[in-house]
C-alpha cells in the first residue's frame, strides 16, 4: 500500500505543459494545469474544443499524439511520479490503476472482436489470478450494467451494439481490471439526451460502488453537474476556475465560467447568448490572461502582470486578477 | 392551404428494406403518415431522438429520396410530379444546412467559390455581375469578414463555417431552408451566435426554415411551429410554446427533462432493441403505458388549444 503524499490525493497534476511539434510550428495545448483528484470522488472538467480537456486526460495516461510531449510540471500518481514510471510500470498503471472510456463507443472496441472476447481479454490481462471462469465475470460485469441479456451481448460484435448499448460495454471494460480512477472523454456526447442520462448515472453508480474516483470531461456544463461533485473550468490549457459545483453552478466568480454558464442558459423570448471573439489557437505560449481579449472585465493590470493563482480553501482556486468578489 | 403555405407535407411515409441476412429482408418505416405545413417566413422544428425519423422526413423535403406514399408540395406543385430538369429549377426554392460545416465543404475550394456554386448551378436567369452582387450580399448578411472569403474551410472555425454554409444555403435565394442539427456541432458560447443569426435571416429574407435538431432548447428559441416525432410517427404538434410551455404527450415530457439533464421527474425506460408492431409505439417504454394503450394510436387534437396529440390518456384527460 502506497502511503501517499501529504494531502492525501490519489492523482495530483502540478503545471503540466504540453508541446506538440507540427509541420506548421509548436502547438502548446496544456500550458501549467493544476488539477487534484482525492480517492472516491467526482471530479468534471469543462471547456470548449481546443481548451486541453481531453489533452489533460491524456497526460495523466502519458499517452502523447505524435510529436507530443509533456515538456514541464509534474504527474503525481498517490506518492509516484508518473512521468518517471518504466515500461512494466506504466502498463500496470494503465488499466489497473486507472482506466479510460473514450468518446466513440463504437470505435473503441475492437470490430474483429465478440464483446466477451473484449471483456474476458481484459480480466486476462490485469488480473493475475481469477477465482472462477472469467466468462462468469463477464457476465456478471455485464449484468452490472444493467443488460437484461447478457448471455446474447456477449456473443455480438461491436457493430451489432446501438451506441448507448456500446458505452455501457466500455463502462465494463474500463471497470474491469478495478481500478481506483475512471477517466472519461466526452462518454454520452454522441448519444440520444435520453440515453445519455440513463448511461451518466449508470457510470456515477458504477463507479461509486467500488470506491472508484471519476474525472470526467465534457464540454456540455449540464453533463458535467450530473455526475461531478468538483468542477473545474478550462480555457487555453489551464483550469481557470475550480471550485464545488453549488459554487461552480451559481456564483462562478471568473468571467469565462459566467459567460459559459450564461451560453447554456437559453430562454424563450431572449436573445440567445454567445461569447464574441474566437478561442485562442495555442500556437503561442501565453504569458498573461489567454481570456482577456474575449473578456468584459478586461483591466490594466492583465496586460501587464501574470495570472495570479488564488487558492480559496474548501477546493476553491481561480486563476483571474479580479479576485473572487467582484460584481 | 392557404396563401402564406409554402410547403405542404401529405401523408408522407418512407419505407426502407433493410437485408439482416441472406433470405431476411426487414422493412423498417422510418416516416409514416407525416403531415404538417410550413408557412413562408416562419419556422417550423422537429424533434426527436435518433431513429425518429427527423432526417428522413428532411431527406424527403428535398427530394434526396424517394417517398414511399404521400405528397411534398412546394407552393402547390407536387414535387414527386416534377421531371430533373423542372426538379433542377425548384432546387432553388429549397436549400439545406448540414450538421459538420467541416464535411459539407469543398476543403479544396475557398469559401467564395463553395458559396458561389449553387448560384452558378441554380440562378442561370442572374447576369455574372447580379451573382457577385448576391453573393457579396449573403456573405455580408452572415457577418462572415470579408478577410475570410479567400480562405479554405479548414482555415475557420467551426461557428465561421457554419456561417459560410448558411450564406451559401441563402444565395439562391431559397423560400425553404432545412437546418439539420445546424448548432449540434458547435461549442455552447458560438451556438447563441448562430441561433440569433438565424432569427435575423429570417427577418431579412423572408425565408421558411424547417429546423431539425435534438436540442430542444435551441428549437425553442428559433421555431413557432413544432412537431415531436418518435419512430417514425408525429407524437405531438402544436406551436413552440404549447409543446415546450406545457408539453402533453409523455414522450415530449421525458424529452423536455432529458435536455436538462432532469429525469428524476419523469424518466423513460430504455430504448428497446425491436418496436411493437401495433399500439402505441412508446408502449414498452412508457411509465403510464396500460394495457388499453396495445390498440392503434391516432394523432388527435387535444384540448381546446389546437395542438394534437398520439396519445389517448391525454386526449382523455382534456
Amino acid at each position: 500500500m502506497n502511503a501517499g503524499p501529504a494531502n492525501g490525493a490519489l492523482l495530483t497534476l502540478s503545471g503540466v505543459e504540453v508541446t506538440i511539434n507540427t509541420l506548421s510550428g509548436p502547438v502548446h495545448p496544456l500550458q501549467g494545469v493544476d488539477l487534484e483528484v482525492f480517492p472516491g470522488e467526482t471530479v468534471g472538467l469543462v471547456g470548449e474544443s481546443g481548451c486541453g480537456k481531453s489533452m489533460t486526460l491524456r497526460s495523466i495516461l502519458r499517452l502523447m499524439p505524435p510529436g507530443g510531449a509533456i515538456t514541464g510540471g509534474a504527474v503525481e500518481w498517490q506518492d509516484r511520479s508518473v512521468l518517471d514510471l518504466d515500461t512494466d510500470e506504466l502498463q500496470t498503471y494503465r488499466g489497473s490503476d486507472v482506466a479510460m472510456i473514450y468518446q466513440n463507443p463504437v470505435t473503441a472496441l475492437d470490430p474483429m472482436l465478440s464483446v466477451e472476447r473484449q471483456i474476458v481479454d481484459a480480466f486476462k490481462a490485469n488480473r493475475e489470478v481469477l477465482d472462477g471462469a472469467p466468462e462468469e465475470f463477464a457476465r456478471e460485469a455485464l449484468r452490472d450494467l444493467e443488460f437484461g441479456n447478457p448471455d446474447a451481448i456477449l456473443k455480438r460484435y461491436p457493430h451489432q451494439l446501438s451506441g448507448g448499448m456500446a458505452q455501457r460495454v466500455n463502462i465494463a471494460l474500463a471497470l474491469a481490471c478495478g481500478p481506483s480512477l475512471i477517466l472519461a472523454d466526452e462518454p454520452t456526447t454522441g448519444l440520444d439526451m435520453t440515453t445519455q442520462v440513463r448511461v451518466l448515472d449508470l457510470l456515477e453508480q458504477q463507479v461509486s460502488a467500488r470506491n472508484a474516483a471519476l474525472l470526467f470531461i465534457s464540454h456540455d456544463l449540464r453533463a458535467v453537474a450530473r455526475v461531478a461533485r468538483n468542477i473545474g473550468i478550462m480555457y487555453a490549457g489551464r483550469v481557470v476556475e475550480f471550485g464545488p459545483r453549488e459554487r461552480i453552478l451559481t456564483e462562478p466568480s471568473h468571467p469565462y465560467a459566467r459567460a459559459l454558464l450564461d451560453c447554456v442558459d437559453l430562454r424563450a423570448g431572449e436573445r440567445p447568448r454567445s461569447i464574441p471573439g474566437l478561442v485562442p489557437r495555442m500556437t503561442e505560449v501565453y504569458q498573461f490572461c489567454a481570456f482577456r481579449d474575449r473578456c468584459a472585465y478586461r483591466m490594466a493590470v492583465c496586460d501587464e502582470e501574470p495570472l495570479p493563482v488564488h487558492d480559496l480553501g474548501g477546493r476553491r482556486r481561480l486563476l483571474c486578477h479580479l479576485g473572487p468578489d467582484h460584481d | 392551404m392557404t396563401e402564406r403555405t409554402i410547403l405542404e407535407v401529405r401523408n408522407l411515409s418512407k419505407t426502407y428494406r433493410v437485408r439482416r441476412s441472406i433470405g431476411l429482408v426487414e422493412t423498417i418505416e422510418a416516416a409514416q403518415r407525416v403531415s404538417f405545413a410550413v408557412e413562408r417566413g416562419r419556422t417550423l422544428g422537429i424533434v426527436g431522438e435518433s431513429g425518429s425519423g427527423k432526417s428522413t422526413v428532411a431527406r424527403c423535403l428535398l427530394g434526396l429520396t424517394p417517398l414511399t406514399e404521400g405528397e411534398v408540395l412546394l407552393e402547390g406543385t407536387q414535387l414527386g410530379d416534377l421531371g430533373v430538369r423542372k426538379m433542377r429549377s425548384h432546387r432553388r426554392m429549397m436549400q439545406m444546412v448540414f450538421q459538420m460545416p467541416q464535411a459539407s465543404f469543398d476543403p479544396t475550394h475557398t469559401v467564395r467559390s463553395s458559396v458561389a456554386q449553387p448560384l452558378r448551378r441554380l440562378r442561370p436567369d442572374m447576369s455574372k455581375s447580379e451573382q457577385v452582387e448576391r453573393l457579396r450580399h449573403v456573405l455580408t448578411a452572415v457577418s462572415l469578414g470579408e478577410e475570410l472569403w479567400d480562405r479554405k474551410p479548414r482555415a475557420l472555425s467551426g461557428g465561421q463555417l457554419q456561417r459560410a454554409a448558411i450564406a451559401r444555403a441563402l444565395a439562391p435565394d431559397p423560400e425553404l431552408v432545412v437546418l439539420d442539427e445546424p448548432t449540434s456541432s458547435l461549442d455552447l458560447s458560438v451556438r447563441g451566435d448562430i441561433l440569433s443569426l438565424l432569427q435575423e435571416l429570417q427577418e431579412e429574407f423572408h425565408v421558411a426554415f424547417v429546423f431539425i435538431s435534438h436540442d430542444l432548447e435551441a428549437v425553442r428559441v428559433c421555431a413557432h411551429e413544432v412537431i415531436v416525432m418518435y419512430l417514425g410517427q408525429i407524437v405531438e404538434q402544436g406551436t413552440a410554446e404549447q409543446v415546450f410551455g406545457s408539453p402533453s404527450h409523455p414522450y415530449t415530457q421525458a424529452l423536455m427533462a432529458a435536455s436538462r439533464f432532469e429525469t428524476d421527474s419523469f424518466e423513460l425506460g430504455p430504448k428497446g432493441e425491436t418496436d411493437p408492431s401495433s399500439g402505441c409505439r412508446l408502449m414498452p417504454r412508457c411509465p403510464l403505458a396500460e394495457a388499453a394503450c396495445s390498440a392503434e394510436q391516432d394523432l388527435v387534437p387535444s384540448g381546446t388549444d389546437g395542438r394534437t396529440v398520439r396519445c389517448w390518456k391525454v386526449v382523455a384527460s382534456g
